[in-house]
C-alpha cells in the first residue's frame, strides 16, 4: 500500500471529465431539489459522516474482530465463522428498524406487520445452521484428507506427475508469485 | 504523526503469522470481481431509480406507457431487491481496498489526487444511499430533508465518481480478471489458503449474504416467497382487505367521508361544462373489472381485483375524449395528493375509479369511496379518496 509509483491509466482522464460533469449535474439537482441550505448542509454531513463512521468505526472494528478470531479459532473455522458473523451484522443491521420499532406507525398495521424479533431469529437460526454445517463439513474433509495423506505415505507411493506433492509444490510456486506482486 | 498512525494501521491490517503471505482477499483480483458486482448493481439500481424519478417528476416531460401493466412493479421491486443485495457486497468491496486508504504519500500526481479526491463521494455516497434506502423502506427517517430529493441528487453524485473511479481502474481490473487465478491448494477444501480466507470462500460468502438478503425480503414483492419475507417491511397480503396501504384514511383525514354527501367533480379547462356525479351515479355508469398491481416505490407490491368505472367512461359522461388529466384526493397534504394522468392511460380500458376490491366497497384505507388505479402506475399515482378530475386540454 506504499511505496509504488502511481500509474495513471489511459482512461483515467476523460472518465474523469465525465464523472465530474455528472457529478457537477448532481450537485445542481440537490440545489435545485432542496433549495433550503440548512437541509442540504444535513445531506452533505450524512454522506461524509457515514464515510468516517465506516473508515474510523466499523473497518477497524472488523479488523480488530477479523484479528481476534485468527488467534482463538482454528484454521478450519475461519471461513464459515466469517459467513455466520458477516451474515449476522447484515441481517441485524437490515433489521434494526424494525426490531426497534423505529418506523412503525400505530393506526396501519401493514407497516412492518410481523414480530421482527421472532422473524430475525428464524433468519438468524438458518444463518447459524449453515455455518455449522460448513463447519463440519470442513472438519470431515480435513479428516479424509488427513487419512488419505497417512495412507499415501504408509504405502510409500512414488512422486508421480499428479501426486500431491506437485499439488503443494504449484501452490507454493503461487506463493512466490503472489509474494513478488505484493511486495 | 500523521505518517506513524497510517504506518501502525497498515501494519495491524496485514498483520499475520510468520511465514504466512499476504491474504489474497486484498489483491486486485478480489476487488476487481467485487467491483464489477458492484458496478451492476449501481447501474440497475441508477436506472431503475431514475425511471421511477422520471414517472413522478412533477415537470412531467416523461409518461409510462400503460402496459406492460406490472413494468413499474418489476423496476421497482429490482431496484430496492438490488439495493439491499449491494449492502453485502459494499460491505466486502470496502474492505478489501480499506488498507489503501492509509496509503503514503497520500497523492502522488495531480492524476491519483483527483482520483483519490473522487472517493469521497463514491464512498460517501453509497453509503448514503444504501442506508438512507433502507430505512426509508422501513419509514424510519431520522433525518430533516427530503428523502427523494436526497436520494436523486445524491444517486448522480454517486454515479459521478463511479464513472471517474471506473476510469482510474478499468485497465487494472481487466488485466486482473484476464489473468489466471492462482491455483487452488489442498488447503482450499476448508476455505481458507496459507492461513488466510481463500477467495472463493471471501467471494462466496458474500455471494451467500446477499442471497440472503435477497431471500429474506424480495417476498414483499414476490408473492410465492412471502412467507420467507422475514425481514421485509412488507408483506404483499398484510393489510386492509389483504393488500398493504402506505397511508390510511385516518392519517390522511379521510376517514368520516359520508358517501350520501360525495360528490366527483370533472372540470378544468378541457371541459366545456363541469359535470358532477354522486356515488349512485358512479355506480350506475357501466362496471368493469380488472386484475392489477398496486406497487410502490419503495419495493412493495401487491395484485387485486379492481372493479369500478373505466376513466374514458366518466370523461366520455362528462362530454370529453381521453386527455390528460390531473386527479385531486380529499387529503389536504402529502405527494399522493394530486396525480397526472396521461392520455395514454386515461384511455386504456383498465385505468379505473375504483369502487370494490373483490366483491366489498373499498376499504377506507383503501380510499373509500372511489379511487384511481391504473396499469403500470407508481403507487403514490394511484390516487386515493379522489374528488376531482381535472381535465386539460
Amino acid at each position: 500500500v506504499s511505496g509504488a509509483a502511481h500509474r495513471t491509466e489511459r482512461t483515467f482522464w476523460p472518465a474523469a471529465v465525465i464523472g465530474f460533469a455528472i457529478m457537477g449535474f448532481g450537485v445542481r439537482e440537490l440545489w435545485r431539489f432542496v433549495p433550503d441550505a440548512d437541509r442540504r448542509f444535513a445531506i452533505i454531513t450524512w454522506i461524509v459522516g457515514l464515510d468516517l463512521a465506516h473508515d474510523l468505526l466499523l473497518a477497524p472494528l472488523v479488523v480488530a474482530v477479523g484479528l481476534g478470531l485468527r488467534r482463538v479459532v482454528p484454521g478450519r473455522a475461519w471461513a464459515p465463522l466469517t459467513f455466520g458473523l458477516f451474515a449476522t451484522a447484515v441481517v441485524v443491521a437490515i433489521a434494526w428498524a424494525p426490531l426497534r420499532g423505529y418506523g412503525r406507525v400505530p393506526d396501519n398495521p401493514s407497516i412492518q406487520p410481523l414480530d421482527y424479533s421472532d422473524t430475525t431469529t428464524r433468519a438468524l437460526a438458518l444463518v447459524w445452521l449453515g455455518t455449522a454445517v460448513w463447519i463440519a463439513t470442513s472438519a470431515a474433509r480435513a479428516r479424509s484428507q488427513r487419512r488419505s495423506e497417512a495412507g499415501q505415505a504408509g504405502a510409500q507411493v512414488p512422486r508421480g506427475p499428479a501426486g500431491i506433492h506437485d499439488h503443494v509444490g504449484a501452490r507454493d510456486r503461487g506463493r512466490a508469485v503472489a509474494e513478488q506482486e505484493h511486495h | 504523526m500523521l505518517r506513524r498512525a497510517a504506518t501502525l494501521i497498515r501494519t495491524s491490517t496485514h498483520a499475520r503469522p510468520a511465514g504466512i503471505r499476504r491474504s489474497e482477499l486484498r489483491d486486485e483480483r478480489t476487488a476487481a470481481l467485487l467491483g464489477v458486482a458492484l458496478g451492476l448493481a449501481f447501474t440497475v439500481c441508477f436506472l431503475t431509480g431514475l425511471l421511477s424519478h422520471l414517472v413522478q417528476d412533477s415537470a412531467g416531460w416523461f409518461h409510462l406507457p400503460s402496459r406492460p401493466a406490472g413494468l413499474y412493479r418489476v423496476t421497482q421491486g429490482l431496484h430496492v431487491a438490488t439495493g439491499l443485495a449491494t449492502i453485502p457486497l459494499l460491505l466486502a468491496k470496502l474492505w478489501t481496498v480499506f488498507p489503501k486508504l492509509f496509503e503514503w504519500p497520500p497523492v502522488r500526481s495531480i492524476a491519483h489526487g483527483v482520483e483519490r479526491a473522487a472517493l469521497l463521494p463514491l464512498v460517501g455516497g453509497s453509503l448514503f444511499l444504501l442506508v438512507t434506502g433502507t430505512n426509508n423502506i422501513y419509514r424510519w427517517r431520522p433525518w430533516d430533508f427530503s428523502f427523494r430529493a436526497a436520494h436523486y441528487a445524491t444517486s448522480w453524485i454517486t454515479v459521478g465518481a463511479l464513472v471517474v473511479h471506473i476510469g482510474a481502474k478499468l485497465v487494472t481490473t481487466r488485466a486482473a480478471l484476464a489473468r489466471p487465478a492462482a491455483p487452488a491448494a489442498p488447503d482450499h477444501v476448508d476455505g481458507t489458503a496459507s492461513g488466510s480466507l481463500s477467495r472463493r470462500a471471501f467471494l462466496g460468502s458474500t455471494a451467500a449474504v446477499s442471497g440472503l438478503v435477497t431471500l429474506f425480503t424480495v417476498g414483499q414483492t414476490v408473492a410465492p416467497l412471502r412467507g420467507l419475507a422475514w425481514l421485509a417491511p412488507r408483506r404483499p397480503d398484510i393489510g386492509p382487505q389483504g393488500i398493504p396501504v402506505n397511508r390510511t384514511a385516518r392519517g390522511a383525514g379521510t376517514a368520516a367521508i359520508d358517501p350520501d354527501a360525495y360528490r366527483l367533480v370533472v372540470d378544468g379547462p378541457g371541459v366545456p361544462t363541469p359535470r358532477t356525479f354522486s356515488l349512485a351515479e358512479l355506480q350506475a355508469l357501466p362496471q368493469h373489472t380488472a386484475t392489477l398491481p398496486i406497487a410502490c416505490v419503495e419495493g412493495w407490491s401487491a395484485t387485486a381485483v379492481w372493479s369500478g368505472v373505466r376513466l374514458r367512461d366518466v370523461l366520455a359522461a362528462a362530454g370529453v375524449e381521453a386527455s390528460d388529466c390531473t386527479v385531486h384526493s380529499l387529503q389536504r397534504r402529502g405527494p399522493s395528493r394530486t396525480a397526472p394522468v396521461h392520455r395514454g392511460q386515461v384511455a386504456d380500458g383498465d385505468t379505473l375509479l375504483a369502487l370494490r376490491i373483490g366483491d366489498e366497497p373499498l376499504h377506507p384505507d383503501h380510499g373509500f369511496p372511489v379511487r384511481l388505479i391504473g396499469p403500470n402506475r407508481p403507487g403514490v399515482h394511484q390516487t386515493k379518496w379522489v374528488a376531482r378530475i381535472e381535465v386539460h386540454r
